[in-house]
């Protein structure tokens, strides 16, 4: 499937100009170049496959219904990030009020639950998996952090905005994670030497 | 560059954003460091399988999903712009007072034109005290006039809305 690059590029504001002038179908090709970012975005937050997907419907029928309030000067995956971002955190708290789970973007340290279980069926690739689960084993707002920064080739800035916290709290998200992947992957390498 | 700096600088920054000259600062000493070298080497590792992190196929139900709520959505859109649209409540408050005013003002220029200046008296207010000036039946003429403006407005305002309700349906 195709993968939009880190910035838009002209093709990208051309369709959201499309749909602004009620070209509906347009947007079908927004979502072509999105979805999987949208997708791991919203997967990393919840960490459960089928309410990753609810999370994604959503935020796209949101961006889509509030695509006035889109700047075009702006990047367009900031902003739909934002909105990933903000409807995942949602998720999560009506999930708390259910299941008792996590609080949302708090660095719990002693969290390791990580409710993955169809993540066989969607990320085929065994060392991708064992990644996946390193960087979905951080808490919550530092894997969040490390997805968009590392993965998604967003600026901080942008993460700070989307996430609702300041530059500074994601560059110590950054350099948290980054200390204990380094540990995790220092780790992995002495197991498979042995 | 020693290892302090370079410890310092990736406490700071990921290794992606160190300045060209940092990054041939930091590989020179590596060079001579081999506790740098596996520091950088590593980082260099993560930062590069970080960039691969996987992202997982989206379901073929997604876009057909969010197609069939965007459709729903445009239609609800096109019902509501062809309904007639019906007085906000928290614009009534506003409403009720402009249209007494309005009201007022016609019959006080209606009242001046034929003669009768009905106008505040300012100078009253100096000269009799403010209680007689309230009460004066000028003031008074001018404060009914507002209410039974406002409750006409908002009679108004109501039939409208029950209206707008029928048409709703």
């Amino acid at each position: 499937m195709d993968q939009a690059p880190s910035g838009d590029n002209e093709d990208v504001r051309r369709l959201i100009c499309a749909i602004r002038n009620g070209d509906q179908q347009a947007y079908s090709k927004v979502m072509q170049l999105y979805q999987r970012r949208v997708i791991a975005l919203a997967l990393m937050i919840v960490r459960d496959s089928g309410g990753a997907e609810d999370v994604a419907q959503d935020a796209f029928v949101r961006a889509y219904t509030h695509l006035d309030r889109y700047d075009e000067q702006r990047e367009f995956y900031p902003w739909l990030a934002t909105i990933t971002v903000r409807l995942a955190r949602n998720w999560l708290r009506t999930e708390a009020r259910t299941t008792a789970r996590e609080d949302v973007f708090v660095a719990d340290e002693t969290e390791t639950n990580i409710s993955l279980d169809s993540l066989d069926e969607i990320i085929a690739d065994e060392s991708g998996r064992k990644l996946w689960h390193s960087v979905a084993s951080l808490p919550s707002g530092e894997r969040t952090a490390t997805l968009l920064y590392y993965r998604q080739e967003m600026k901080v800035v942008d993460i700070a905005a989307a996430m609702d916290v300041s530059s500074g709290t994601i560059k110590t998200m950054l350099f948290r994670a980054r200390q204990k992947l380094r540990v995790a992957l220092e780790e992995d390498k002495l197991e498979s030497e042995n | 560059m020693n290892c302090e700096q370079i410890r310092e600088l990736l406490d700071e920054f990921p290794l992606t954003e160190f300045s060209a000259q940092q990054l041939v600062a930091a590989e020179k000493h590596a060079g001579n460091c081999p506790e740098c070298e596996k520091l950088l080497t590593t980082e260099k590792e993560l930062e590069s399988l970080l960039k691969k992190l996987p992202e997982p196929e989206a379901s073929a139900d997604l876009t057909a999903a969010v197609m069939t709520r965007i459709q729903q959505h445009d239609e609800k859109i096109k019902i509501v712009a062809q309904e007639p649209t019906p007085i906000q409540t928290s614009e009534w408050p506003i409403s009720m007072v402009a249209a007494g005013i309005a009201i007022t003002f016609c019959i006080y220029a209606y009242e001046l034109f034929n003669g009768r200046s009905t106008t505040f008296n300012l100078y009253s207010l100096w000269t009799d005290g403010w209680q007689q000036w309230l009460f004066s039946p000028v003031q008074l003429n001018l404060v009914g006039l507002l209410i039974a403006g406002s409750f006409a407005f908002y009679l108004f305002g109501f039939f409208s809305m029950l209206r707008d309700r029928e048409f709703s349906r």
